[in-house]
């Protein structure tokens, strides 16, 4: 079918009602390597501008470290660019099976298997694992990922209320008929920063038989002591049957995502998941890199140790200050405004003060919970957020939001 | 042939003057004249055909009358399905909730 103007006119009004609805996603073009400081081109065209960055996944500031920089060039040189395969064509290089043998190492599991990314491992697992008999229970704020994944799986799917474990065991009691039970859960969920109770949650897995996989990929890296991750924060380490984590975020920043957990479910992703069956293998170049990232990792604990740091030392700033935080322990500071065109007015005025945030709001959270999702990273010096939270308390005072209760927002700007 | 057959069967259940149905019974009378159509088709209507091929390529068929429940809200479109409305109104109640986990990237 030509596409005809009837047909162009259909499209143009669809992307003209993401617009009205102001969901219309406009992309910021960064002109400096990924960091605590960036040059950001934005609006498109505008005189790029060094803004404080607190919107990255960077946890870990190893994005452009130039160690990892050095390794990738490195594996770059020694194994080309690409590999124009699938891993179980032509595509498994010596680097993949090392890496893959240093994150089951880094994450204390059985086995790991690589994955274009973490969507694609979450998109894979679930249909590579289970079938019709089983029951997948999912915490009601998992990362769209996982929802894909779940419904690409025969298994029947249900849910339970946001980290209420009450309601999870309720679940479990309900489906004790079903052949196998997976309980999935993000290790830290990316809407609020709050940690899965993942100690209670594996207590609950051993009482009713089920399985427990984690998605950790807000947590890798720097949650625990030594930043195995969720598992080794709430001392379950090894009792998580599956995690799927990303290299995309504290790791290195590049790209990929893995499976890892007991030796036969992640056989059996490599015999069945569909996105590593019939996608492209990691790049040699992000392999290496992210070699390089757990060497980095397992030799000192100082850059997780400093991202704890900042992430307190930012919350304190902020209560400070009086701005209306969610609680939590991680590097995810989400600053709660309620108010979808608060959010988006908010993060306009400090990005001209010089600070490089976003606004989220429904259909991304809940209707009523806009925010500002502030993340921290260990490559923040305390001068960057002694700098961020003046932007933030000037901006704060011009729309009258400091020391201000949430029912006195939605008061004043409406729910 | 069995096509056309199947096509033009009707089935007419005259109900007394007094009889007001819900919604529900409606929907009940006319699944049942659905079954009756289905299993009691003359020649070979073509889902028999299609029953035949999977077969053949090794499936092994089984049919039930299942019902259907579906909600839709702008371009969103959620269904479940059960043997009893209890099991397809659970379906779709999960369906619609796993909608509802949008997430942040």
């Amino acid at each position: 079918m030509a596409f005809a103007a009837p047909v162009r006119g259909h499209y143009r009004s669809e992307l003209e009602g993401l617009r009205q609805a102001g969901l219309f996603k406009e992309e910021r073009y960064i002109r400096s390597p990924q960091g605590a400081d960036i040059t950001v081109e934005f609006p498109s065209g505008a005189p790029p501008r060094e803004v404080i960055n607190l919107c990255a996944n960077n946890y870990l500031g190893l994005s452009s470290h130039a160690d990892v920089v050095r390794a990738a060039h490195e594996g770059l040189d020694c194994r080309g660019y690409g590999l124009s395969s699938v891993r179980f064509i032509c595509g498994t290089q010596d680097l993949h099976r090392a890496l893959e043998a240093r994150l089951t190492a880094f994450l204390g599991t059985e086995d790991t298997l690589l994955f274009p990314s973490c969507l694609d491992a979450n998109a894979g697992l679930f249909e590579a694992i289970l079938g019709e008999p089983d029951v997948i229970l999912a915490d009601r704020l998992v990362h769209a990922s996982i929802v894909d994944g779940m419904r690409l799986c025969k298994a029947q799917q249900d849910t339970y209320k946001h980290s209420d474990m009450a309601h999870l065991e309720e679940k479990l009691a309900e489906h004790r008929d079903k052949r196998f039970r997976l309980i999935v859960t993000d290790g830290v969920f990316s809407m609020d920063g709050d940690v899965a109770k993942l100690d209670e949650i594996v207590a609950l897995a051993a009482r009713y038989d089920a399985m427990v996989c984690v998605d950790d990929s807000h947590a890798t890296g720097f949650m625990g002591r030594t930043g195995r991750g969720t598992h080794e924060l709430k001392g379950v380490m090894g009792q998580v049957d599956l995690i799927t984590t990303t290299l995309g975020k504290a790791l290195g920043g590049a790209s990929g995502g893995c499976v890892s957990g007991r030796r036969e479910l992640v056989e059996l992703c490599r015999q069945r998941a569909r996105p590593y069956l019939f996608s492209n293998t990691v790049a040699p170049v992000i392999v290496a890199g992210a070699l390089k990232v757990l060497d980095l990792l397992c030799q000192s604990t100082e850059r997780r140790d400093r991202l704890e740091e900042n992430a307190r030392y930012w919350r304190r700033l902020l209560t400070e200050a009086g701005f209306d935080l969610k609680p939590g322990e991680s590097p995810i500071v989400p600053v709660m405004l309620y108010h979808a065109k608060l959010a988006q007015d908010v993060a306009r005025d400090l990005f001209a003060e010089g600070v490089y945030v976003v606004g989220f709001f429904f259909p991304v959270v809940p209707k009523g919970q806009a925010r500002i999702r502030t993340q921290l990273s260990a490559a923040h010096e305390r001068h960057h957020l002694d700098r961020a939270i003046e932007a933030f308390v000037k901006v704060g005072r011009r729309y009258d939001i400091l020391g201000k209760s949430k029912q006195e927002i939605v008061a004043r700007y409406g729910p | 042939m069995g096509a056309v057959m199947v096509e033009t069967q009707a089935l007419e259940i005259p109900l007394p003057d007094d009889a007001h149905p819900t919604d529900d019974e409606r929907a009940m009378l006319e699944a049942l004249c659905r079954l009756i159509l289905a299993v009691r088709a003359d020649g070979d209507p073509p889902w028999r055909a299609v029953a035949r091929r999977l077969e053949t390529a090794g499936w092994d068929i089984h049919w039930r009358l299942a019902w259907l429940a579906d909600a839709r809200r702008g371009p969103e479109c959620e269904q479940g399905f059960g043997r009893t409305l209890d099991e397809a109104f659970g379906e779709l109640e999960q369906s619609a909730m796993l909608g509802e986990l949008e997430g942040c990237p």
